[in-house]
């Protein structure tokens, strides 16, 4: 017995002896034995997420590239908690905490401080967002109400793509890739502006091919998009700090929606196909000043302009927008951060009358907002507490406020739990208040038009009163590193919605008998209820070369509406049912020599139920799936980085997701591609 | 060893060993040891200062952050050792020596001119740090660790380094 506790003993006493003993012995070593140490290669882990209250994520440039990414969306799935699907080859569905879908509207992005959100959905053309992903130096995604710094929309998250500072890229990049559904060819190059400054320009050129549906017809959705933009950053006088960036896109995109089609001699539902053309432009201003050793102001000016040539949609949107925020500190124990916003927005709206129609042709949106916040020192080093809000005045519901409460508790350095409480706030946006849209014909014998005698055509009318969503979130999250290669995230969250866009049946208009009825319908705020969830981050360094990360979230949904009574079908389904239950990637990183990687990516996504607008049947949901990337890269030169890339290798094709409305679903095909990168 | 007490140890393995299996980056305890050991080769203009109490900052994302929280020296000789994270912008001037992490490079050289003239040793370990105004930049040399100084930045806040500490640098700026 005593020989066990021996070895016991002993066992301990060796661990005593590991790189867990005191810190004196850091002291204890000389400058002669430091200077003869050897250092390892493993790089070093950002520590900065420790001291966020708020579920927090970072999509680091070396996840990207390991990912075998090549688009901005397929790059948000490596972090936990964020549902991404791929509805076309050029459309894609990005959402945090239910309601995803193309025309998305909880979840807020910026790239380098500029919204790409537009008020015409109150969400984000995806296909739009590209740059080239070598620059991005990481990409934050904040799950979670994010109102009181980011203002309105971030409802359910925030994602901020941040590119690299141009005196990081001041050398130049060819990048290709060669795949069975998709090209690109992208060229960097970069410099120094005096002895002060740096600049880079790119140009960016991606194809990609068109895919099919389940019967295997061809749907004529591929796209090209052409790209170039800059950046440049100097200094002035060592206090100040300059920054530019701009861009302009040429995107031309297939498209194929099923549309009602109500022409005599009969109405019927039938395939449209166009190419939507997209010409954007922007430019970005940014100046960074010190007041003092302990404040610090800065100021933000941008030009957004986009040009949609689309039968539906087309849209010319002009925005301006203006931001100054001063951050100092108070007394020993106050962080304070404070800023003032203006945002114009200025569209043209240009539809095709026989699908969509403008109630108001043109309309400039106009915000303004002020918000403060404060991060308490509570105890030293060890409890803070953040309070603020955001008071914003917009064009549709007026004065909005948007408070928050958190507290973070760190014990120590590796370990640390943070609670909040916010509120935040979703604004009515262009096509919800303002566009006349046929939906969908409803034939006679169809399960929501059993009877007839007549077919039925949905459409919604505009209504200018909407106002806007709330949610009051309760969230609570832990981070903890038993190990400095072992680190576990893990947060959980209680939504609390009010006033939720939900439909409202008007009078059946007869005034195109004997083609078909009319059953309109406008948007009003009747719906209310509660989202839950879990979501898990793990990251492991098994060794030097090898490392796993797994993201893991949990979601359920119960949706009500105050008037229910009044609907005949289900119409809190869209919303319980578009997101699914369980997501779920691991991903394995190996390096097995300095030049080699074969890096491992397995993701599952639970089942998916797209029920159309008007119809209390859900159709038939898009499947469970389990998809698996692979990449195999070499360096045979420090220069030169050559991959291989296989996506959804599991699946010949599977679904992911299809669009709310005029929905034609597609095949997401298994794809191949051969990626070169060359530095000069 | 008797199998009843197999349970035990394998209970110990299980808890230690990815203790053991992933060793503590070498990299940043050898950052945190050469900041604790500048601290020894620094005086002070104003004798008052450092004499009694020795603090260390850091700032978030500092490669010396986790080591110096995890386990922070108490004594430096006859002296008291204080470590502390600090965010910036915020309070510094009660700190001795400040390790920077400031990815930004341009952000970097905004904080060096406005923490300049205080009498806080600045090391990091960004790049060309020492060249931009900081006071003490850790670089890599080939797999090693080598710093260099700039004497002019040192000087301009009120400080001075023992000459041994010079010779150890592999670059002396400004002298």
């Amino acid at each position: 017995m005593r020989k066990g506790y021996l070895v016991a003993a002993a066992y301990l006493a060796l661990l005593g002896g590991t790189p867990h003993a005191a810190g004196q012995e850091l002291l204890e070593l000389g400058f002669e034995q430091l200077m003869d140490m050897e250092v390892s290669t493993v790089s070093r882990k950002s520590q900065t997420l420790s001291r966020t209250a708020a579920a927090a994520y970072v999509i680091s440039r070396e996840d990207i590239r390991r990912s075998g990414a090549s688009s901005l969306p397929e790059a948000l799935r490596l972090a936990p908690g964020v549902h991404v699907a791929q509805i076309s080859a050029s459309k894609w569905s990005v959402s945090i905490r239910g309601f995803g879908g193309r025309f998305a509207n909880k979840l807020l992005v910026l790239m380098d401080g500029r919204t790409v959100y537009t008020p015409a959905f109150a969400g984000t053309y995806w296909e739009m967002q590209d740059l080239m992903l070598e620059d991005i130096e990481r990409i934050e995604v904040i799950r979670g109400p994010g109102a009181t710094l980011w203002g309105a929309n971030a409802v359910n998250g925030i994602i901020n793509i941040i590119t690299r500072h141009s005196d990081n890229t001041r050398e130049g990049v060819t990048s290709a890739s060669l795949g069975s559904g998709e090209r690109s060819l992208g060229y960097r190059h970069g410099g120094a502006i005096g002895s002060d400054g740096a600049y880079r320009v790119y140009a960016k050129t991606t194809h990609a091919d068109a895919l099919q549906d389940s019967a295997g017809l061809d749907l004529d959705d591929g796209f090209a998009r052409h790209q170039a933009g800059f950046r440049a950053d100097w200094l002035g006088d060592q206090r100040n700090q300059f920054s530019l960036h701009g861009h302009v896109q040429h995107l031309r995109q297939g498209q194929t929606l099923e549309v009602p089609l109500l022409s005599p001699p009969a109405a019927s539902t039938g395939w449209l196909h166009e190419t939507v053309k997209t010409d954007s432009a922007s430019l970005v201003g940014r100046w960074q000043h010190s007041l003092a050793v302990d404040s610090e102001i800065s100021l933000q000016v941008y030009f957004d302009h986009y040009d949609r040539d689309e039968l539906a949609f087309g849209e010319t949107r002009n925005t301006f927008d203006l931001d100054f925020q001063h951050q100092f500190a108070w007394g020993e124990l106050h962080q304070l951060i404070w800023g003032l916003g203006y945002r114009r927005s200025h569209d043209d709206f240009d539809s095709d009358p026989a699908l969509a129609m403008a109630a108001m042709q043109s309309k400039t949106l106009t915000t303004l907002s002020t918000f403060v916040q404060d991060e308490i020192e509570l105890a030293n080093d060890r409890l803070w507490l953040t309070l603020g809000t955001k008071l914003e005045h917009n064009s549709y519901t007026g004065n909005e406020w948007q408070p928050s409460a958190r507290l973070l508790w760190a014990p120590s350095g590796h370990h640390s739990l943070w609670a909040s409480v916010s509120r935040a706030v979703r604004t009515p946006s262009r096509g919800e208040t303002g566009m006349a849209i046929n939906y969908e014909l409803l034939p006679v014998g169809s399960p929501s038009n059993p009877t007839g005698p007549f077919p039925v055509l949905t459409q919604q009318r505009e209504n200018l009163g909407m106002d806007a969503e709330k949610l009051t979130a309760f969230e609570v999250g832990a981070r903890w590193q038993p190990d400095p290669g072992l680190t576990l995230d893990l947060a959980a969250y209680y939504n609390r919605y009010k006033d939720l866009r939900s439909p409202e049946l008007l009078a059946q208009d007869l005034s195109a008998l004997p083609l078909y009825v009319i059953q309109p319908n406008t948007l009003i705020n009747d719906e209310y209820g509660e989202t839950y969830g879990v979501e898990l981050a793990g990251d492991w360094r098994v060794s030097d070369a090898w490392r796993l990360q797994l993201a893991w979230s949990l979601f359920e949904a119960h949706l009500r509406l105050d008037n229910a009574a009044a609907i005949p079908y289900d119409a809190t389904l869209l919303d319980e049912r578009n997101t699914p239950q369980q997501i779920a990637s691991l991903r394995s990183s190996w390096s097995p020599r300095g030049d080699l990687d074969v890096d491992l990516w397995l993701r599952y996504t639970s089942d998916v139920g797209v029920p159309s607008p008007s119809s209390q049947i859900v159709p038939d949901p898009v499947a469970p799936y389990l998809g698996l990337d692979a990449r195999l890269a070499w360096r045979p030169t420090k220069d030169l980085e050559l991959a291989l890339v296989g996506k959804n290798l599991l699946d010949p094709t599977h679904e992911e997701a299809e669009q709310e409305v005029w929905p034609v679903r597609s095949e997401i095909a298994r794809s191949v591609s051969l990626n070169m990168q060359l530095s000069f | 060893m008797r199998m009843r007490h197999l349970p035990l140890l394998l209970g110990f393995l299980l808890i230690t060993l990815p203790g053991l299996s992933v060793p503590e980056t070498p990299e940043d305890r050898l950052k945190a040891a050469y900041t604790l050991n500048f601290a020894k080769f620094v005086q002070w203009d104003d004798a008052g200062i450092g004499r009694e109490q020795l603090q260390v900052c850091y700032t978030e994302g500092a490669a010396v952050a986790n080591v110096l929280a995890d386990e922070p020296p108490q004594q430096l000789g006859s002296r008291r050792l204080v470590t502390e994270s600090v965010r910036l912008p915020g309070n510094v001037e009660r700190c001795q020596l400040l390790f920077i992490h400031e990815p930004d490079p341009q952000r970097m050289r905004r904080l060096l001119a406005t923490l300049a003239e205080l009498p806080i040793l600045l090391i990091s370990d960004a790049r060309d740090f020492a060249r931009h105004g900081g006071m003490i930049g850790l670089i890599r040399s080939g797999n090693k660790l080598r710093f260099q100084i700039n004497l002019a930045a040192v000087r301009k806040a009120g400080l001075q380094l023992d000459a041994t500490l010079l010779d150890l640098a592999q670059e002396v700026i400004g002298k």
